[in-house]
């Protein structure tokens, strides 16, 4: 709710020319190497992709340095392991590969230099989406006139849910961090469909949308909550690396999402 | 409670005594009937007197015999009165004041020496009168922003009206309004205060030495007095500025017993920025302003007894097309003052104070939105003993009952969302204290107490209890009232004063506070939306111990006022937030905190000419405040957010003549420490920053300059009105107000962006008074 502070701000002061940004040089302390994963496990059967690389100094330009030669394995509930195998440097893919839901992942990642990488992530049971509607919304602070949609789904009863949605519209993925949607169901009622507007978007008729649901487990939740609110100019006054579930100080996190979509074109 | 045995034994040979007699009464300002605060009455050629306490009430006694008194007061024509002491004597007086001879600028109500001369160190007192010409921000006076111009006080930041005192945070300030405690303290996310100069009387701020009476915050007690209304006649005054106006009534109810005093300020922000912007062909849809409402009324019913009653109240509001977001304090206070004798003082305060914020996302069915705040009842018993003019006591007792509400969300009935509200949580908090202020000869002088303070949380509600990862592992369930938790401890408090000659004096001062509130904010500016909690089963109160020492020197027959004082202060119990903490509608708040300890220590210089056509001061501070927690930072100390290294300030208010007034300040002080980012790394194709050192750098050092002209148009005895031109940051210095660390969307590059908030920005008041 951080950001309620910061709309008054803006508003106010950008309205009337007070606020003013712009680059300045700042010198930054080099910093040592560490070691980042990116993996995304998702439901069903497809490509396992493990991006493994370095981090580098805040304002270096260069390339991102990918680590080569790292033995990379995934083991599932039933103990089965499988490796993946290096397609470009730094990209490790375990092909077609099948994920089921309610089951749990563990990543194993034998580095060059030696030493262990190790996550494990939970894949929740499936959550499929019901459909989506639109709504005629009047101009809000929020956005023009237009369709805002709204998408619907049943919670799983019993268990504490983490969810992301993606809207693609017109061809567009809002994949981003900056565009990141996440929330639990901590208020929502059991029993009842969540039905969620998506506030900020305002369509208009004909536009082509996609409602991508993914459901995920709690660390891979904080860890995106997290991380979203360091990038892009974080106001947290102890701004700190983003809570994730790799051992050895390891940046990034193995996040196994269930996934669900529908497309509907605006009436 | 030996302790204070041990008090009452020091006190008891001073009771023993040949015959004596008391004279007493009230101190007052002959033109408005206000009570003056501080006022002295001395023993012409000896050195005894009686100082006049919050309530303009004095009392001396001595040995019977014949007198001539001296009753004082700065900014006052002083006033000699003889008499013969066989008998009690009541006498009020009433002060006339200076005309003429008075410095309009720089008026206060402390006697010339009384810097030199009071067992009182690391106090900082304004009148808001003072404060007048000063230039500020918007042209709105502001006595928060005032008291940041002086030593061992900080800026919260830019325009901030939030204050840090010596190391401590914003939230280990006490900040009391007629004894009610004002939760959030500012408007606008900190750029106004909530207070409105005109209401106001009297200003204290005690940075160290603070007196057994007050307790509760860990770091400072900032007492503000609101005006009583003028008893004599009806009078108005005002002022129109570019962002706000503000309107005073004030009227005797009864000529000489009892007045009311009535102020009011609103801001129209959004009126101007509306203009603004519809010059510039932009849509303008939003509502975005504050006000307050300050009132207040007394009645003297007899000799003996007087009743005040005042309130505050204020709110900022925020609306825009789907979104409504609004906060205020509201405080009450009734009080009476009852003399038992003319040696012992009675008041009698019931406080309530509430503040809380509400916001609302969406209209009608689809509307979901959230309110939290904190709401106190407050009594408080104290009595002032005039023991005999070498030992005035003061001793009492205050109950607060304190109810959090930690959030409480509404949704639409089209929602998909339920209501839900946390639990409120519940606490009494007391004090039991007494102290005394003894002179034991000319050359020194004490002022010692004890508070034994005492806070206890209880149900009904839910405790948890967590392991070192925050996660709960078990919780226990309490009736109404039941005791969750029960802290309590004494709090020692001592000053002493040696008077090296007339003009200078050495001072040293200890004291321990504890607070058994906090506030978790875990944003860089102040936010309306930060929670206070209170001590629990897992929330240690925060203590802390202060030492100081002083030396006091006036120069050229109490022109110059300089002071050097040194301090250190260690603080426990600190409270930080795990990575990622989630501060907002958590049941659990309490796994997301961490604990640690401070420490601050520093040197302050104040130099201050006081009276002649250039007044003003120079302000230096030299400081640090350091933090260490386990989980934070490897365990190592590292740079609190009040680290701030030096802290200049120099004001100067030139009286060009008895129509024009300049005014201009400076201010230098060392950027805050903060984190910034010393890697980068990759995912989903988005830089992301890597941080290692907790506050490791530094932001750029902040400098400015302000300007201001007061011309006083007119001025009769009838009628007086000025205007006031201000120009902030005149040199256009570009501070920055934050740094943030972004990819750059045209480039992919990774750059630091600085955002500036206020270059250069005019303003101008029209001030009347009639």
């Amino acid at each position: 709710m951080k950001t309620l502070a910061n709309i008054i701000l803006i508003i106010s002061m950008s309205s009337c020319g007070f606020l003013k940004r712009e680059p300045i040089d700042i010198n930054l302390n080099e910093s040592n190497e560490k070691y980042v994963v990116e993996a995304n496990l998702y439901e069903g059967t497809n490509d396992f992709n493990v991006i493994l690389s370095k981090s580098t100094n805040y304002f270096k330009d260069e390339t991102i340095p990918f680590v080569d030669g790292a033995n990379v394995m995934v083991t599932d509930e039933s103990g089965t392991i499988t490796t993946l195998t290096e397609s470009t440097s730094g990209n490790y893919t375990a092909k077609d590969f099948t994920a089921v839901p309610d089951q749990t992942y563990d990543l194993k990642i034998n580095l060059p230099d030696g030493s262990d990488i190790e996550a494990s992530s939970h894949l929740p049971k499936s959550v499929p989406i019901l459909g989506m509607l639109f709504l005629l919304e009047e101009a809000t602070a929020f956005g023009e006139e237009g369709y805002v949609p709204y998408t619907a789904f049943f919670d799983t009863p019993d268990e504490a849910n983490f969810y992301r949605l993606i809207i693609t519209i017109n061809g567009e993925r809002k994949d981003g961090f900056e565009d990141l949607f996440i929330f639990d169901d901590l208020l929502t009622v059991v029993g009842e469909p969540i039905i969620v507007p998506i506030f900020f978007e305002r369509l208009s008729s004909g536009d082509e949308v996609t409602m991508e649901l993914f459901s995920m487990d709690e660390e891979t939740f904080y860890y995106l909550e997290t991380i979203s609110s360091i990038i892009g100019g974080t106001e947290s006054a102890a701004p700190s690396n983003p809570e994730n579930n790799l051992t050895n100080g390891a940046l990034g996190n193995f996040s196994a999402f269930t996934a669900s979509s529908v497309t509907e074109i605006v009436p | 409670m030996k302790k204070i045995l041990f008090v009452f034994i020091l006190i008891l040979p001073f009771v023993v005594s040949a015959q004596k007699y008391t004279i007493s009464g009230t101190m007052k300002d002959a033109a408005t009937g206000e009570d003056i605060i501080g006022a002295s009455v001395k023993v012409k050629g000896e050195n005894i007197g009686a100082t006049a306490n919050e309530y303009g009430f004095y009392s001396l006694t001595l040995e019977e015999g014949d007198y001539t008194l001296i009753y004082q007061s700065f900014g006052f024509s002083s006033f000699e009165k003889s008499i013969k002491l066989d008998k009690n004597i009541n006498f009020n007086i009433e002060f006339k004041s200076e005309l003429g001879e008075l410095d309009e600028v720089l008026v206060t109500t402390e006697k010339d020496d009384e810097n030199i001369s009071s067992t009182e160190m690391s106090v900082i007192k304004l009148d808001p009168k003072s404060i007048e010409a000063i230039p500020v921000l918007f042209g709105e006076k502001d006595i928060m922003k005032t008291l940041q111009l002086t030593p061992g006080v900080k800026s919260a930041g830019e325009g901030n009206s939030g204050f840090y005192v010596r190391g401590g945070g914003a939230d280990q300030n006490l900040i009391l309004l007629d004894e009610a405690p004002v939760y959030n303290a500012s408007h606008l996310l900190g750029f106004f205060s909530v207070f409105n100069s005109d209401a106001i009387k009297d200003v204290k701020l005690y940075k160290g030495g603070i007196p057994a009476e007050y307790g509760g915050r860990a770091s400072s007690v900032m007492d503000v007095k609101m005006r009583d209304g003028n008893r004599k006649q009806f009078g108005a005054s005002g002022g129109i500025g570019l962002i706000s106006s503000r309107l005073t009534l004030e009227a005797p109810i009864v000529k000489d017993k009892g007045s009311f005093m009535i102020s009011g300020r609103r801001s129209y922000l959004d009126k101007v920025f509306g203009t603004v912007n519809k010059l510039q062909g932009k849509d303008n849809d939003f509502t975005l302003y504050f006000y307050d409402l300050n009132l207040k009324s007394n009645y003297t019913f007899n000799e003996n007894n007087r009743v005040y009653v005042s309130g505050y109240f204020g709110r900022d509001v925020l609306k825009l097309p789907g979104f409504g977001f609004n906060w205020g304090n509201a405080t009450g206070t009734v009080r009476w003052n009852h003399l038992f004798s003319e040696r012992l003082f009675s008041n009698t305060s019931f406080v309530a104070s509430n503040y809380d914020y509400r916001f609302s996302i969406g209209d009608g069915e689809e509307e979901f939105g959230n309110k939290s705040g904190v709401k106190d009842y407050n009594l408080k018993q104290t009595f002032d003993y005039f023991l005999n003019s070498n030992n005035t006591i003061k001793f009492g007792v205050n109950i607060i009952h304190h109810t959090f509400n930690p959030g409480e969300f509404t949704a639409g009935s089209e929602s998909s969302f339920r209501d839900q509200k946390l639990d409120d949580k519940y606490a009494f908090e007391g004090g039991l204290f007494i102290q005394n202020d003894q002179k034991i000869n000319d050359i020194i002088s004490v002022q010692y107490g004890l508070r034994y303070s005492a806070f206890n949380y209880m149900g009904k509600g839910s405790a948890y209890n967590f392991d070192l990862d925050g996660v709960a592992t078990d919780t226990s369930d309490y009736k109404d009232w039941e005791s969750i938790q029960y802290y309590g401890g004494l709090e020692p408090r001592f000053s002493i004063k040696y008077q090296l000659s007339d003009v200078s004096s050495l001072k040293g001062s200890y004291n321990r506070n504890m607070q058994y509130m906090h506030l978790l904010s875990n944003t860089t500016t102040s936010s309306p939306t930060d929670l206070w909690i209170p001590s629990s089963n897992n929330v240690k109160p925060q203590i802390a111990d202060q030492v100081a020492l002083g030396y006091f020197r006036n120069f050229k027959d109490n022109l110059f006022e300089f002071s050097f004082e040194i301090y250190g202060k260690t603080l426990q119990n600190q409270i930080d937030y795990r990575n990622g903490a989630n501060l907002f509608f958590n049941e659990q708040i309490e796994s997301e905190l961490l604990y640690g300890k401070g420490l601050a220590y520093g040197a302050e210089f104040y130099l201050r000419k006081r009276k002649g056509k250039l007044t003003g001061w120079i302000s230096y501070t030299l400081a640090r405040s350091v933090r260490q927690f386990n989980g934070v930072n490897n365990g190592d100390w590292y740079s609190s957010r009040q680290d701030r290294i030096h802290d200049i300030a120099i004001v100067g208010i030139y009286k060009l003549n008895e129509k024009l007034t300049a005014s201009a300040n400076w201010i230098f002080y060392t950027g805050d420490a903060v984190t910034f980012p010393t890697g980068q790394y990759t995912i989903n194709g988005t830089s992301v920053p890597v941080y290692t050192e907790r506050n490791g750098y530094r932001m750029p050092n902040y400098h400015r300059m302000d300007v201001g002209l007061t011309w006083y148009n007119k001025k009769t005895v009838k009628f007086e009105s000025s205007w006031n031109f201000s120009i902030y940051n005149v040199y256009a210095q570009k501070n920055p107000y934050t740094i943030t660390f972004e990819e750059n969307e045209e480039t992919g590059q990774t750059e630091a962006i600085q955002t500036t908030l206020f270059r250069m920005i005019p303003a101008f008041t029209y001030n009347f008074k009639f």
